[in-house]
């Protein structure tokens, strides 16, 4: 790797540390000051702590090593060798990611309201179309979508008795 | 005696053997496809297990760990690129040897050194679980939070990349745990008042999320590398010999494998640190002691077969904390510590005098399933090239409906699947900034376990923590927590004062 493209991956990992750092922070602050004080029960037993101790230490374990992160991040001292072993994907499609975020969460409801079978027969057969390259037809990737379920169906519903979500349809 | 007789017979069964079957098959084809793990497989089979008697839940886990442990270096044999991190130092040896055409010999050398040193791990695992289980059951509350303490340090500064993550992921992994009723008062907390998170959050939902839910959604993201797929093949050599690994060659490095097998147990003995490290120092210490150290790394066989069996001998000792003291040492074990609990096995020093056949039932599972994934290896050997083409493409939407499926079957609950995507987009929030999952779910585990005895030595002590240094075990725990914080220090001072040159 030339000595440039190392500066530049470094420098854009910093920023993410630092995005990362600061959402450890932000989320840690909000539960120590208002979510933990709100939610937690106080105990009274002699010699016990307040129920609420261990949740705020572990946030402040997170502030800390945030801040941590967030001065190692800005001092730009972080090496370059775990910058490659962090991830594979550095760039996120935030588009994508949110498509992708919806169809899951759709799916998700889906599975209550309309039913398992035809939500996943829909979802499966849409995830099986899109994401082949050169792309399978809609009817075989229906028919391999139809076939898992049928699977499915003998499997948990006639082996195992254990009923998938009915909802508006099968 | 009885007990050891009850506790065979119990896995010595058709039933059970042929779940260890399904298991070292399913383990085969899952750690043979680049990009899928067993952890994966065993976080979605986990639910089943809950549906069939335990003595075929542990024997179909037990045979994907173990077979997975293997097959993960068939893509690093066949195609030069791993199928999971521990395969990684595969990769030096074994594809200088498919290039020369020896492919099937280093398929057939790992898998039968991988399941020698698996079986030598097992055997020292039921060697010194007893014993230090009857050690631990000298350990009271303020012994055991000790220990937790100790094993989620060991946790944080041998796990890869920043230190600083790793204290999140664990206390974020602690944080998750104290959701629920709080165990001394028994009034909700942290539950927002939600009635499904009273019981605190199920472990198989935030398993699967993180590790193999999580795994889809980063797949998603990334599909367009993922479906150019790398053809390749296994052809058998026309040269007979390079086909076949005979017990000449086994013999010639047999030393490696024993020294690799003695690394291997050692580090899967320490909790965290695990397969990824083991085959690296298997292969260097190999490497060190060959009379043909200039082989290594241009496909010798010697090098391979050190760095495989360093690499499986890390399964069996994993179990060693778990079963002894509760602690689960790899991300296995805390996938397994799942189906225990919910068959009602508690695992930790006194499984050892409350259901000892049980112990010994898993013993005997780990040895069948050495004996059964060697069988299925070789006869797979043949397919493993075929194997490693098939399309993540066609997995993905699959292996999604699969965590779906899994997370419903095991409470019913749809609420469990919405646990489950907020832990898988967690997890892959997390794999993203680098920070360590499996970290983060043992620090789950552990938790609870954590809490439990840190207050009780509250109660106990009246307060007064460091009244536990007036107790023999728990003086020796805290001198090893403040030696280990010294030489993290150290090491974090070190590293800096290298950075800054």
């Amino acid at each position: 790797m030339l000595m440039g493209e190392k500066e530049g991956r470094s420098a854009s990992m910093n920023k993410k540390d630092m995005a990362f750092s600061l959402i450890c922070i932000a989320v840690s602050l909000l539960f120590i000051f208002w979510v933990i004080p709100n939610d937690v029960p106080t105990s009274s037993l002699s010699g016990d702590i307040p129920a609420a101790a261990l949740p705020t230490g572990m946030m402040c374990a997170i502030l800390v090593a945030g801040v941590a992160v967030l001065l190692e991040a800005v001092s730009g001292k972080k090496k370059v060798q775990e910058d490659e072993e962090e991830n594979d994907g550095d760039k996120l499609n935030p588009l994508r990611f949110a498509v992708i975020l919806a169809v899951l969460v759709g799916y998700v409801l889906a599975l209550d309201n309309i039913g398992f079978y035809v939500s996943t027969l829909c979802f499966l057969t849409l995830g099986l179309y899109y994401y082949n390259r050169p792309r399978l037809s809609l009817v075989k990737t229906a028919l391999i979508s139809l076939i898992f379920l049928v699977c499915v169906f003998l499997l948990f519903e006639k082996g195992l008795v254990v009923y998938m979500p009915r909802g508006l349809l099968f | 005696m009885n007990d050891l007789i009850n506790g065979i017979l119990l896995v010595l069964n058709v039933k059970s053997i042929l779940m260890m079957t399904l298991g070292a098959i399913l383990g085969v084809v899952v750690g043979a496809i680049p990009g899928l793990t067993g952890t994966m497989a065993i976080a979605l089979v986990l639910p089943i297990t809950l549906y069939v008697s335990p003595w075929m839940g542990i024997p179909l886990i037990l045979g994907i760990y173990k077979a997975s442990g293997w097959s993960g270096s068939v893509g690093s044999i066949l195609l030069g690129t791993p199928g999971n991190a521990a395969a990684a130092a595969m990769v030096l040896d074994g594809y200088p040897m498919k290039q020369q055409g020896k492919g099937m010999k280093a398929l057939k050398a790992s898998l039968v050194c991988g399941v020698f040193a698996d079986f030598g791990s097992d055997v020292i695992t039921i060697l010194v679980c007893a014993p230090l289980a009857t050690l631990a059951l000298m350990f009271g509350p303020p012994e055991f939070m000790l220990l937790i303490i100790m094993a989620l340090m060991v946790i944080a500064s041998v796990g890869a990349g920043s230190f600083w993550k790793a204290v999140i992921a664990a206390a974020l992994g602690l944080f998750f745990s104290l959701v629920g009723m709080d165990p001394v008062l028994s009034t909700p907390r942290l539950t927002f008042g939600m009635y499904q998170l009273l019981s605190g959050i199920n472990l198989v939902p935030l398993l699967i999320g993180a590790f193999a839910f999580s795994e889809m959604i980063q797949k998603m993201m990334n599909m367009t590398e993922d479906s150019a797929v790398i053809k390749t093949s296994l052809n058998p050599s026309e040269i007979k010999e390079n086909n076949s690994y005979t017990f000449r060659e086994f013999r010639s490095t047999f030393k490696s494998v024993v020294r690799s097998t003695l690394i291997g147990t050692w580090i899967g003995l320490l909790p965290g640190i695990g397969s990824g490290v083991s085959p690296w120092v298997g292969y260097s210490a190999a490497k060190r002691s060959s009379k043909h150290p200039e082989e290594f790394g241009k496909g010798s066989l010697e090098g391979l077969v050190a760095a495989q069996a360093a690499s499986n001998s890390v399964a069996g000792a994993n179990l060693i904390p778990l079963l002894s003291l509760g602690i689960p040492g790899d991300t296995t074990a805390a996938l397994l510590i799942g189906v225990m609990m919910a068959h009602g096995l508690i695992p930790g020093p006194l499984i050892f005098d409350r259901t000892p056949d049980a112990v010994y039932a898993i013993f005997a599972t780990l040895i069948i399933c050495d004996l059964v994934y060697l069988l299925v290896g070789l006869v797979t050997c043949r397919v493993c090239g075929n194997i490693t083409m098939v399309r993540n493409s066609v997995l993905v939407p699959i292996v999604t409906v699969l965590c779906v499926i899994g997370t419903y079957a095991y409470n019913k609950s749809i609420f469990d699947v919405f646990v489950m995507v907020f832990f898988g987009l967690l997890g892959f929030a997390m794999k993203r900034n680098g920070v360590n999952v499996p970290i983060f779910v043992i620090a789950f585990i552990l938790g609870s376990m954590f809490e439990t005895n840190f207050r009780q030595s509250l109660v106990l002590l009246d307060g007064n923590l460091l009244a536990a240094l007036g107790r023999p075990v728990s003086a020796v725990c805290a001198l090893m927590i403040v030696g280990m914080v010294i030489s993290n220090l150290y090491r974090f001072y070190k590293e800096r004062k290298k950075n800054a040159a």
